[in-house]
């Protein structure tokens, strides 16, 4: 490397350096799947609207929300119109002060949920259920769902939900102290319940799930943490507001702000100074869920939400503690706000100084494009909860999508959106999947946009048993759709296709468990060139050089290596540097690769230990080959026997998968 | 393993996309990088290699789409602000540097991706095709002319 690649390297090297990662972005990627789950406390919240207010009267209970009569008992039960409990309850310390009470809930659409309640000692008893976040708890061990954090308290407690194979949970604070975590294990309940107790000033920054014969999982805390600004600091000791709202000051690169928290986590923010809440009107609030909250101009005194239906609450505002010049205010909830009301607000002398009437909007669906052919009914969804599920192909700038409504959100509402309709690209495939939680057990679809070559489609489980699947379409859309049904909770380990005039199938995992798997000690098998093989349990051979992972071969779930091979593709292989291996064709002795531009490289096969029904070989990249390897088009494989005779060729396509 | 990996491969690879988006040009690298991952989210590859391969071509497109995108609005709007940085990068970025990555902004955008690609990333010129979706012998022409033009412009700044 001469000088000038020398520079180059250390300038980019400290270029790079310049660009961070913020902590939102795990939940940005999830705002933008094309199918948006909603979160529980959604900042729903809709953009502030402003207004003004005074008084002095409080017309039913300062800060506090619900009647003091209303209690934990109470709270559960209208907690628990609607919904069912699954499995009992726990109830916890919180090491604030206080108990909080957790348990699995399925809502009106039979959605798992998860519910809690605190009861402490300073406010009125609180609590909420809701919905859980399908990224998480599927793709995940567990998941983060709520935290004790509150300004002032020394000691924290982290929650969330667990798989039921895990069987330890623990974390990591930022100083890097390891501390246990505690699961609990609720009778009839459909997850595990984790906590993990630790120190305000030593927070957790990452949660371990440990799971029998699984490599532990750390799970950064922040990636779990919806509404986190990058570069955000704190600026000032967070305060309770009401019912478990807290609200604290931060500072951004865009100035100052208040961020609003429900169990540790932001689900609102006002810009301060970016912004200028109340440059229009002396109330700036959020709307969320049945709650109002905001900060106000000194002068308001009072807030009053009052539903169209019938029924208010009204709360004295508060100074803030930060020396910020504003006021703050949390109405807590009010029944039938959602369908429409009217905040207003009073100065000191109960004088109304402003009003704000609201009544909610029709939700307004997302334009994807234009829609391409006849929308699809699904077959045998009408009993779907908010079905029949429809199907329909969208054109947008840049691609084709493939649309979806009916079935049941994680939320309990009606599902929808668009993803990407592959139907023309060999390296992609559109997979998504709609539920219905009732009738119980409840039903998942996966779907797709199908490739015209495509004949049949199974999913396939772990085990290797099979679902079979269909096709469908709609007049003038540009691509079949295939689905396949199933019981909800069903793991789904791959899709296979049948593909016309081809004899391998080809498939697309869902589960990647081969990327994730480690050596074992002693199962290692040797193969030429340092490299050795091992058959994991997960079904898959993985291949090593030294501790470098050199990737892994996945069968079909329940198969063998043998069913990706065929005379039609007699080979699968991979390159690292100068090194390539792989499977081929039993009675195949050497596999030779020769370069368009000449140049051959050969490779001696062994026996697979495994009874994998091939045979396994590694050796050296033809020299000719340079950095362009061999991956590329205009090669030409051969396979040869014992006897040195041509037993299969092979010219790839590209790319290969 | 029972769980899928693509909330690891996100832990694992986000930070260095951003950083591949912003040394390519782009003008709000996040952007580009969660939009990568929104995008592989919707396919299935063979495998993380495949996923990764996967993710900085996207990068790479995305970035152009996105340079060509300010490039039309600039023939539109004439005087536009420069696409904002942190004040940091300019603290962060070593005076030494000045000169050189001055001059990569200047490359042609596929000599600029081939000299990050090649020098941030040290992918092969096979993977570089691959993520830049040219033959392998256009990189090594790419990586020959902006080797090239970067060292006649460091001996133009000496003169």
């Amino acid at each position: 490397m001469n000088d000038l690649e020398q520079r180059l390297r250390s300038a980019l090297k400290a270029r790079a350096s310049t660009f961070e990662a913020g902590p939102d972005a795990w939940q940005r990627v999830l705002d933008r799947r094309p199918r948006r789950p909603r979160a529980r406390w959604a900042l729903a919240a809709l953009p502030v609207m402003l207004l003004a207010v005074f008084v002095p009267v409080l017309l039913d209970g300062g800060l506090g929300r619900n009647s003091a009569a209303d209690g934990a008992d109470g709270i559960y039960r209208r907690l628990m119109e609607g919904r069912m409990p699954a499995g009992e309850s726990v109830t916890l310390d919180d090491p604030a002060g206080g108990k909080l009470r957790l348990w699995f809930a399925k809502g009106e659409m039979g959605q798992p949920e998860l519910c809690h309640i605190a009861e402490r000692a300073d406010v009125e008893p609180y609590g909420s259920c809701g919905g859980m976040m399908d990224m998480g708890i599927t793709s995940w061990n567990g998941w983060f769902e709520g935290s004790t954090a509150k300004g002032g308290a020394s000691r924290v407690m982290d929650y969330g939900v667990a798989r039921p194979g895990v069987e330890a949970v623990g974390a990591v604070t930022k100083s890097g102290q390891r501390i246990p975590g505690t699961l609990l294990r609720p009778s009839g309940a459909p997850f595990l319940i984790w906590t993990v107790t630790y120190a305000a000033l030593d927070p957790v920054s990452k949660v371990v799930f440990t799971e029998p014969g699984r490599a532990d999982r750390e799970m950064p805390r922040s990636m779990m943490i919806r509404g986190q600004l990058k570069g955000e600091e704190q600026a000032g000791t967070a305060i309770e507001l009401a019912a478990g709202l807290t609200v604290g000051p931060y500072k951004t690169k865009n100035g100052r702000s208040l961020s609003w928290m429900r169990q540790g986590q932001p689900f609102a923010r006002t810009m301060l100074e970016r912004d200028d809440p109340l440059k229009d009107a002396p109330v700036s609030f959020f709307l969320a869920g049945d709650e109002a909250f905001g900060v106000a101009r000194k002068d308001v005194a009072k807030v009053r939400i009052t539903a169209t239906g019938g029924g208010g609450t009204a709360v004295a505002t508060r100074p803030d503690p930060w020396n910020l010049g504003l006021v703050l205010f949390a109405t807590g909830p009010q029944a039938g706000v959602t369908a429409g009301y009217r905040l207003t607000a009073y100065d000191a002398t109960g004088k109304e100084i402003w009003h704000k009437d609201w009544a909610p909007a029709a939700r307004r669906e997302p334009n994807y494009g234009k829609q391409i052919g006849d929308t699809l009914i699904l077959p045998r969804t009408e009993d779907f909860g908010h079905g029949p599920v429809r199907l329909r192909f969208v054109k947008s700038q840049t691609e084709h999508m493939l649309c979806v409504s009916g079935g049941v959100d994680y939320d309990g509402r009606k599902a929808g959106g668009c993803g990407s309709a592959i139907f023309d690209d060999p390296n992609g495939f559109s997979h998504d999947t709609v539920n219905t939680f009732l009738p119980e057990p409840g039903t998942t679809i996966s779907y797709g946009a199908a490739r015209p070559e495509w004949e049949a489609v199974d999913a396939v489980l772990s085990d290797g048993r099979r679902i079979h699947g269909a096709f469908a379409s709609a007049p003038g859309a540009p691509a079949r759709v295939w689905y396949v049904r199933y019981p909800y909770g069903t793991e789904i380990a791959a899709h296979v296709f049948k593909v016309r005039g081809r004899q391998l199938e080809q498939v697309w995992h869902t589960r990647h468990d081969c990327w994730e798997a480690t050596p074992s000690e002693g199962r290692a098998h040797a193969l030429p060139r340092g490299i050795t093989a091992a058959l994991l349990e997960e079904n898959c051979v993985r291949f090593w050089k030294g501790k470098k992972s050199l990737g892994g071969f996945e069968p079909i779930p329940g198969g063998t290596l043998k069913d990706l091979i065929a005379a039609e593709r007699p080979l699968e292989w991979r390159q690292l540097n100068t090194d390539w291996h792989g499977f081929t064709l039993p009675g195949t002795a050497r596999v030779e690769v020769a370069l368009k531009g000449g140049g051959t490289a050969t490779a001696d096969t062994m026996p697979d230990p495994w009874g994998q029904g091939v045979v396994m070989f590694a050796g050296p990249v033809p020299e000719k080959a340079g950095k362009q390897g061999i991956m590329w088009p205009g090669l030409r494989f051969t396979g040869y026997d014992a006897a040195g005779r041509v037993v299969w060729t092979y010219k790839p396509h590209w790319p290969p998968y | 393993m029972a769980q899928p990996s693509f909330a690891e491969l996100f832990a694992a690879q986000y930070p260095g996309l951003v950083r591949l988006a912003g040394l390519l040009g782009a003008d709000d690298p996040e952007d580009i990088a969660q939009e990568a991952f929104a995008r592989l989210h919707t396919r299935r590859l063979r495998d993380d290699g495949a996923a990764l391969a996967y993710l900085r071509a996207t990068v790479c497109n995305l970035t152009r789409n996105r340079l060509r995108h300010l490039r039309l609005v600039r023939l539109r709007r004439p005087d536009p602000p420069e696409p904002a940085r942190s004040s940091e990068h300019d603290v962060l970025v070593a005076e030494e540097h000045r000169e050189l990555l001055a001059a990569v902004d200047r490359l042609p955008r596929r000599q600029r991706e081939t000299m990050v690609l090649r020098y941030w990333l040290d992918l092969s010129e096979r993977e570089i095709a691959e993520v830049m979706g040219v033959s392998p012998g256009s990189v090594k022409t790419h990586a020959s002319r902006a080797l090239a033009a970067l060292g006649k412009a460091l001996q133009e700044g000496e003169a």
